[in-house]
């Protein structure tokens, strides 16, 4: 497997860089999770766009995984292998160029949005074809910010 | 309608309000075993409120002007439903003097002051006449006579005798609109002319006047009971100098850091003035409390206030129980003067708002509403799952209300109680209070109406710890793929929402 964030079916969750976190229960909207005996509550909703965790009375939007395998029916959903803004945000960084080769979560660029940088993640394999926005823009949501080809679902 | 009927009609309480505020008129309403119709407006056909009455009555329309401040419309859904007797709330028609007579001249009884008290008060500059005959103090300023509505030229004389900095008020005021602080000269005609203009569009009177503006000054109010026959009480007062916008944010009672002596004659100074113009029912006399430690009279407001819940929750009584109770004439006065205060509350005003983004409304539709259930802690709400935040309307959504024994437990309380709760689809007023509820300024009492503009703009919530961060959204895309919202919508036994990711049935774990 990719290094990447993938949570197991027993619900463990994998990040990159740090030891695995579970899921100890989620009685919506309360969510608990640990990660090395350290407990963690947060509330969790769903939305339009992927959703909401709640931490100590402020909302965070879950940004959807854009891209061919999570893009909705609707028909103002972006071209598959568009990757689009999932919030209002600024740009922190751009890690890929275009011609790279992808892998499915590879991180594309990080979003800054209230202050949590919130990294965009290659939702399959292919290769960058476009960078729509450079570091420091100001995204709005549903912005497409990169294009892949080779990414349209299949 | 033949058979027999007892003398007195069966009371039925038409609650013309929405929100919170007829949420918690209406379920006090249920304790005192009263039937209730909820009016309402078409964007509010589904509010939690209306789910509260014995009736729902649509009044049509989505506009306030064209449902809640529809005084023909609101009468005449009390005759269609058997009205008996008609509570206002706050806002909207509950300074009304007009309504408050439409609805006595149904034989109705209007569950606040009289039409005369309304008037009496609702005239800012007239108010302020009458607080000096009570000998109130009131603020170095420049009222114009009755009726009479002075132009720029002599505005701004005017401003010279006293003194800058100053307030610009608008005669008909309330809640913040037509209100502009001027502290140089040069100012003045652009700011006299917005305050017109604001006054002019939300109270249809564009008369202005003049107050001193007291720099680093604390707001505290009385609460008062009168019985409408000249006798009237103080329950104690509140600290609300936590303000945004000139709007209130939160409030407690007692107010910290007030002296024996400064408490009693301001306690009394509010007394004196209900008195003068007998007053009736719940009302609140507001003051401003300078640096010195004096204080001087702003305004009464002839109404239940937002904040009435820290006086419930320090005295404990009912003060929508006690309006009902002055409407029918059974209220003693003297009982209630010897309700001595116990412990401390805080309450934090939950706004669909922006604080990150200077207080910008939010609207949407709410995906989450759930709130702590600790004890010492009261929600009054106005918002469930599911409920849109209309753009109509005042975006209050809820207040979270805190007691505890000593003030620092309150402050806790209040804290934990809104880490415990979660609001999502909007942006909210939840974080903001918590932080600045844990700020030394608030711990120590040093603050004034405007701590927030000062030490607290721009403002950012609290950044969420890196080590968590992704590891709460890959659990949070996992548990809500196949929930609501288009992307993890797809048909049943449909792609996941990652290839790779494994759909798990979350009710299986732990």
């Amino acid at each position: 497997m990719t290094e990447r964030v993938h949570v197991d079916r027993d619900g463990t969750i994998h990040v990159p860089g740090l030891p695995p976190a579970r899921i100890l229960s989620f009685t919506p909207p309360l969510l608990v999770l640990e990660r090395e005996g350290r407990i963690r509550k947060v509330f969790l909703a769903p939305g339009d766009r992927g959703g909401w965790f709640g931490l100590d009375g402020q909302s965070f939007p879950i940004p959807s995984t854009s891209g061919p395998a999570a893009a909705g029916v609707g028909s103002a959903e972006p071209l598959a292998g568009d990757l689009t803004a999932p919030m209002p945000g600024r740009v922190l960084e751009v890690l890929v160029a275009v011609g790279d080769g992808v892998v499915a979560g590879t991180r594309l660029l990080i979003l800054e949005a209230m202050k949590m940088e919130t990294p965009i993640r290659a939702p399959a394999a292919g290769t960058v074809r476009v960078i729509h926005v450079a570091m420091g823009d100001a995204v709005d949501p549903g912005q497409v910010l990169i294009e892949i080809d080779g990414a349209e679902s299949s | 309608m033949t058979g027999k009927r007892s003398s007195a009609p069966r009371p039925v309480v038409l609650v013309a309000n929405r929100g919170e505020i007829a949420r918690r008129v209406l379920r006090t309403c249920r304790t005192l075993g009263l039937q209730t119709i909820a009016v309402h407006s078409d964007v509010d056909a589904r509010a939690p409120f209306v789910a509260d009455a014995d009736v729902a009555a649509p009044l049509g329309g989505d506009s306030p002007a064209e449902s809640y401040l529809d005084a023909r419309k609101i009468i005449a859904a009390g005759r269609a439903h058997g009205a008996t007797m008609v509570h206002p709330g706050y806002g909207f028609l509950s300074e009304n003097a007009d309504f408050a007579r439409a609805v006595e001249a149904e034989g109705w009884i209007f569950i606040g002051p009289t039409p005369e008290n309304i008037e009496s008060m609702g005239d800012k500059t007239r108010a302020i006449e009458e607080a000096r005959g009570a000998g109130v103090p009131t603020i170095r300023s420049y009222v114009p006579a009755p009726g009479e509505d002075p132009d720029l030229e002599t505005l701004t004389a005017e401003a010279r005798t006293v003194g800058l900095p100053l307030m610009i008020k608008a005669a008909a005021g309330g809640g913040g609109k037509g209100m502009r602080i001027a502290h140089r000269e040069e100012e003045l005609p652009e700011l006299i002319a917005a305050a017109r203009r604001e006054a002019q569009a939300a109270f249809g009177d564009g008369r202005l006047f003049l107050e001193r503006y007291l720099v680093g000054a604390r707001h505290v109010e009385v609460q008062l009971l009168g019985d409408g026959a000249g006798a009237a009480i103080a329950l104690g007062e509140r600290d609300c100098s936590l303000q945004r916008r000139h709007q209130k944010l939160i409030e407690e009672c007692p107010a910290p850091g007030l002296s024996e002596k400064t408490r009693r004659a301001m306690h009394e100074a509010a007394v004196a003035l209900a008195e003068r113009v007998r007053y009736r029912g719940a009302g609140t006399v507001e003051f401003i409390l300078d640096r010195e430690g004096d204080f001087h009279f702003l305004e009464m407001n002839t109404r239940l206030q937002v904040e009435h819940p820290v006086t419930e929750a320090v005295f404990g009584l009912d003060l929508v129980a006690a309006q009902f109770a002055i409407a029918a004439g059974t209220i003693d006065l003297d009982e209630l003067r010897a309700l001595s205060p116990r412990g401390h509350a805080i309450e934090l005003r939950v706004y669909a708002e922006d604080p990150a983004s200077g207080f910008l409304p939010s609207i949407g539709r709410l995906e989450a509403v759930c709130f702590s259930d600790a004890p010492g802690i009261r929600i009054d709400s106005g918002v469930i799952t599911g409920s849109t935040v209309p753009i109509e309307y005042d975006p209050l959504l809820a207040k979270l209300i805190a007691w505890g024994e000593s003030r620092e437990q309150a402050i806790e309380r209040l804290r934990a109680a809104i880490a415990d709760s979660f609001i999502a689809g909007v942006e909210t007023t939840l974080a903001f209070g918590r932080d600045l509820l844990g700020r030394e300024e608030f711990r120590t009492g040093d603050v004034c109406t405007t701590t927030i503009a000062d030490r607290m703009t721009p403002w950012s919530p609290p950044p969420v710890d890196a080590q968590w961060h992704e590891t709460i959204i890959a659990a949070g895309r996992h548990l809500l793929a196949g929930r609501r919202g288009g992307r993890g919508d797809g048909p049943p036994g449909g792609e996941p929402a990652s290839p790779s990711e494994s759909l798990v049935d979350w009710r299986h774990l732990g």
